[in-house]
């Protein structure tokens, strides 16, 4: 029971930071229509950023990582002026590949500024391990939970009770109605963009200090966004958060009680599946709004 | 005898079948015959090792690439699995010819057969999902995959890799770059042909037709689920006998070849070359392949100048490879057939403007 | 119109470029050696220090005289990311087209899949594998430079053995990387461990991406390891250290060679490496022994800000010392020529750095002895626990 218990806890903690990657996600799609391959790389670029200006500024960690979320709504403002704006009106293959290749652009790039090893984050918390009864968490594990929360807050009510976020949800939900209102939808797309790559850097530090900075292994939470999203559905910030967390915990489970059976690796594996499924039984997620296609 | 037909001037068809002539005249038919003959008799005796193992790739990224553009550019199902299916290809190879001790003529097309079903297996999907949501199921199809390439120890060796047995035709072993060049090269005519005719019949119009509207297409009959599942058939076929020539080729097959990288990497050269056209995955296969090639012996000419040019290689040939990309999408979005439409036009009627 | 000139420049440049390197390097007072390295794939974290060290002696030797009367040493080598097939794609480029006397290896796995190939090109290769099961026969063309992955598994399995103090036997889990390299020892423990006493009580794979062994080290915890040996690169070793600690699995742990040493100090967290141990061929960075001075030179003069080199760093230039003195004995530098001087007998040292190298007609791993080393985080150093000894047969 305890090793389902922990297990579970650990899902939780990294499911918070699915649910965080899946919001800027989430974002983007409820805004503009575009997935967003280069999710990962955000969040990368937000945990080096946060490293480089710490290392280069000798500011304090804090403020380094606060550039570094504002470096992230930069980047994903040019994103959005000078990727997505010209592919206005073309097919939905386009613009997928226009975000992956922004992805090879923004791996290439952290992989010459950084190269490929591996980087750690000052400790701002103690390491020793808690034991909350049966159960083992260490503080990194539970700061990185409280300020996915946190966060997660900050949103619900950024969405429900400032003007930015009513504007952008009126967005989503019906572009010329929107715009019949006077609502820019130009500035609504540029501000999703921000707001997501910013998401994207504080998910990025919040992974970087559970275990480090390594490329690969944090833009790969990019693709693992995928069933998150899928399962909550694409366009519900709250699914964003219900799938990121259940898939955390889907993998965890997957991988404390499958491994033994097929050798290893279901860890990787189990999210897609779950996602496989999810796509065949209801494809639009949980929360997600169905598509209605008229001739 | 019909004599040469230089030009064609004036529209003197009658029947359906002169209109789906792939050569409008004869002058394609005498620059195909010229162009066959060059390459497959005048190259391997006039380019070395090197070039010829490049076009040996190129061929089977060609004969792969054929197949992605018969399913996401001609049946507009976006598909970002073709990586992992070209894995099922490669494997299904291995496993038929190193267990089975079958030999190289039949294991590629059983091994394309297996890529096939596998392809269908994972279209099935497409009952119920369009577009974004397809990719996505694709995008997990890749991943069970590579899983099970990694993990099925007992049928793929894992991490080991597999070793390929030695290709042979008849008491000809198939070693070295000049024969699979003539392998490979045949193979890519016979693809190439196939896909000409595939999109010249009534299969290729009903995915022509769904590709553009599928309602529409529903609705004056076409079984839409059916010809879904055939597109991704065919198409995995397609990139599976490529995949069963990279093991014979390579000797050894290894899950980590077959990633996501690979699946973009066919997309890249859908988009670069031209989707929707016959000529446009060639096209896309040759920059795609020959790329970080340039970038290698550019990088080897320049690390005199920059003495750690080589170990960014890497990392330049995914931004060059983004930047490609992206640029090709801003500018030149129906890749570079189009731009060849576009020139022999130009020169079609030059001097004259139009 | 411009657009389409740029176009053709490109084009153009790019085909002589390519048509050059086509034609090949040809540079008469040279000797070429082939080298594989894996800087930015799964196993980069420990092969770019490996990578800096082969290319940074070559570049000093080059710089001081070179092998003899000047000859440099033309290095052609390519960052293969651990890809079997580039790796085989890359061999047979340096092989058949550039036409190398030697190779340097790197990953396991591909030295596997490209034995066959190599025996049948006949090129001398030492791989920074130590995978025993390369030198399986039939083979006339592969050497290590230092004990196989067997070797210092039953050495660390002695060692626990040795030092066990507790009720019972001591139970061992193996935590290992999820490729033929991690699998290498897997097998000669489970072996050799009932021989001695140790019980293997379970194997668990931690693939080199993994951000998360919590899964992996609950699975050995049900056994209550009273030590964990992992055959792993850095950053895996690192996040199973942490991990154990923070599951409160009071486990010795113990590494082979790759896991790290110096680069364990930034990766895990707090004072979990605190008393590690870590079994390697080469000495450590802080030893005062006589080579490890030119080894900090040459760091020095390459790479004056970075202060500290893990110790693959050294192996790499052990490697490239070793291929050094090969080229220098050998009477032609052909394959041929090369293979003869490591079946008829090298004998060299490397000022204390590892132990005396011998190849030999049945000695076909260079250096025949290890050493432990021991984690201390308050100076961040791994302090070596015992002097060179061989491990047991």
């Amino acid at each position: 029971m305890t090793i389902f218990l922990q297990l579970v806890v650990t899902g939780v903690v990294v499911g918070m930071v699915y649910a965080l990657a899946a919001l800027g996600f989430v974002l983007i799609y409820k805004a503009s229509r575009v997935i967003n391959f280069a999710q990962g790389y955000f969040l990368a670029l937000g945990a080096f950023g946060a490293l480089a200006i710490a290392q280069l500024t000798h500011l304090p960690f804090i403020l380094a990582v606060i550039v570094s979320i504002a470096g992230g709504a930069l980047l994903g403002l040019l994103v959005e002026r000078l990727l997505l704006r010209p592919m206005i009106g073309e097919p939905v293959i386009g613009v997928i590949m226009v975000t992956i290749g922004l992805a090879a652009v923004l791996r290439g790039g952290i992989l010459l500024a950084w190269g490929a090893g591996n980087f750690g984050f000052p400790q701002l918390l103690p390491e020793a391990p808690l034991a909350l009864g049966p159960l083992i968490v260490s503080p990194v594990h539970l700061g990185a939970l409280g300020i996915s929360l946190a966060f997660l807050a900050v949103f619900a009510f950024f969405f429900r009770n400032t003007t930015l976020g009513v504007a952008m949800r009126a967005v989503a939900d019906d572009q010329q109605a929107a715009q019949s209102l006077g609502v820019s939808v130009r500035r609504i797309y540029a501000a999703s963009w921000a707001i997501a790559a910013g998401v994207a850097a504080v998910a990025g530090v919040v992974v970087g200090s559970l275990n480090g900075l390594n490329a690969s292994a944090l833009s790969f939470i990019g693709l693992k966004v995928f069933p998150a999203v899928i399962l909550g559905g694409l366009d519900s910030v709250p699914g964003a958060v219900i799938g990121g967390v259940t898939i955390g915990v889907l993998e965890n489970l997957a991988g404390g009680y499958l491994d033994p059976l097929v050798g290893g690796g279901t860890k990787e594996v189990a999210p897609f599946v779950a996602l496989v499924l999810v796509l065949m039984l209801r494809p639009y997620g949980l929360f997600g709004t169905v598509e209605i296609e008229r001739v | 005898m019909r004599g040469f037909i230089f030009s064609d001037c004036g529209d003197f068809k009658i029947r359906y079948e002169q209109e789906a002539a792939i050569f409008p005249n004869d002058v394609g038919r005498l620059a195909l015959g010229v162009f066959l003959i060059a390459w497959f008799l005048a190259v391997p005796m006039l380019a070395g090792p090197y070039l010829l193992a490049l076009a040996n790739l190129t061929g089977i990224a060609v004969i792969g690439a054929t197949g992605l553009n018969l399913l996401t550019g001609y049946t507009g199902q976006i598909t970002i699995g073709h990586g992992a299916f070209m894995g099922v290809g490669a494997y299904a190879a291995a496993v038929l010819a190193a267990r089975a001790h079958l030999p190289f003529l039949i294991v590629i097309p059983l091994a394309g057969l297996a890529a096939a079903g596998v392809g269908a297996f994972f279209g099935i999907p497409s009952l119920r999902l369009k577009g974004l949501y397809l990719a996505i199921a694709t995008l997990a199809a890749q991943f069970i995959l590579e899983y099970v390439f990694l993990h099925w120890d007992w049928l793929t060796r894992g991490t080991s890799g597999f070793p390929v047995p030695t290709a042979r035709v008849g008491r000809w072993a198939v070693t070295g770059e000049r024969p699979f060049f003539w392998v490979i090269g045949a193979g890519v005519v016979l693809i190439t042909w196939l896909q000409l005719n595939l999109v010249r019949t009534r299969v290729g119009r009903a995915f022509v037709a769904i590709r553009d509207n599928d309602r529409a297409a529903a609705s004056i009959g076409i079984p839409l689920f059916g010809y879904k599942l055939l597109a991704f058939f065919l198409s995995a076929f397609m990139v599976g006998v490529a995949g069963a020539l990279y093991a014979y080729y390579i000797g050894v097959v290894a899950p980590g070849r077959f990633s996501l990288e690979l699946s973009i990497d066919y997309l890249a050269m859908g988009i670069v070359g031209g989707l929707g056209t016959v000529l446009g995955p060639v096209y896309g296969a040759v920059v795609i392949t020959v790329l970080p090639e340039i970038l290698r012996s550019l990088s080897q000419t320049l690390s005199g100048v920059f003495p750690n040019i080589t170990t960014a290689l890497n990392a330049l040939r995914d931004v060059v490879f983004g930047i490609v990309i992206i640029a090709f999408l801003i500018f030149e979005p129906e890749g570079l057939a189009d731009r060849w439409r576009v020139l022999r036009a130009y020169f079609k009627q030059w001097p004259f403007a139009y | 119109m411009k657009r389409r000139e740029v176009l053709t420049a490109l084009g153009g440049a790019g085909a002589v470029l390519l048509t050059r390197s086509w034609k090949g390097s040809a540079q008469a007072q040279a000797v070429k050696l082939g080298a594989l390295f894996d800087i930015t794939g799964p196993t980069g974290d420990v092969g770019t220090h490996y990578a800096d060290g082969f290319r940074d002696y070559v570049r000093w030797v080059n710089e001081h005289g070179g092998i003899r009367n000047g000859m440099k040493i033309d290095l052609l080598f390519t960052d293969y990311q651990y890809k079997p097939d580039q790796a085989v794609i890359y061999v047979k480029k340096l092989a058949e087209q550039d036409q190398v006397p030697a190779i340097s290896g790197w990953g396991t796995g591909d030295s596997i899949l490209m034995k066959p190939q190599i025996e049948a090109f006949g090129v001398p290769y030492i791989p920074a594998s130590f995978h025993s099961g390369l030198l399986d026969p039939p083979n006339d063309w592969i050497w290590l430079i230092g004990p196989s992955y067997t070797d210092h598994m039953k050495a660390l399995l002695d060692y626990i053995k040795k030092t066990y103090k507790g009720i019972g036997h001591p139970r061992v889990g193996l935590a290992v990387n999820n490729s033929d390299y991690g699998r290498s020892p897997v097998g000669p423990a489970k072996e050799y461990a009932p021989k001695i006493g140790v019980e293997i009580v379970g194997v668990e794979e931690v693939p080199s991406a993994a951000i998360d062994a919590t899964s992996q080290l609950l699975n050995l915890k049900r056994f209550a390891p009273t030590h964990i040996i992992n055959q792993n690169v850095a950053k895996p070793s690192a996040i199973v250290i942490r991990d154990a600690r923070k599951l409160g699995i009071n486990a010795q742990i113990l590494g082979i060679h790759y896991i790290g040493d110096e680069l364990l100090f930034d990766l895990v967290p707090g004072d979990a490496l605190d008393g590690v141990i870590a079994s390697s061929f080469v000495s450590n960075w802080f030893e005062k022994v006589p080579g490890m001075d030119q080894i900090h030179q040459i760091n020095a003069a390459y790479h004056p800000d970075v202060k500290v080199r893990p110790l693959h760093y050294t192996q790499g230039i052990v490697h490239a010392t070793v291929w050094t003195e090969i080229f220098k004995r050998a009477q032609t530098l052909d394959r041929a020529g090369i293979a003869k001087v490591l079946t008829g007998g090298l004998r060299m040292t490397t000022g204390g750095v590892t132990a005396p190298i011998a190849f030999g007609p049945n000695q076909r791993k260079g250096a025949g002895a290890i050493k432990l080393l021991q984690a201390d985080v308050k100076t961040k150093q791994f302090k070596p626990i015992t002097d060179w000894y061989a491990p047991p047969a």
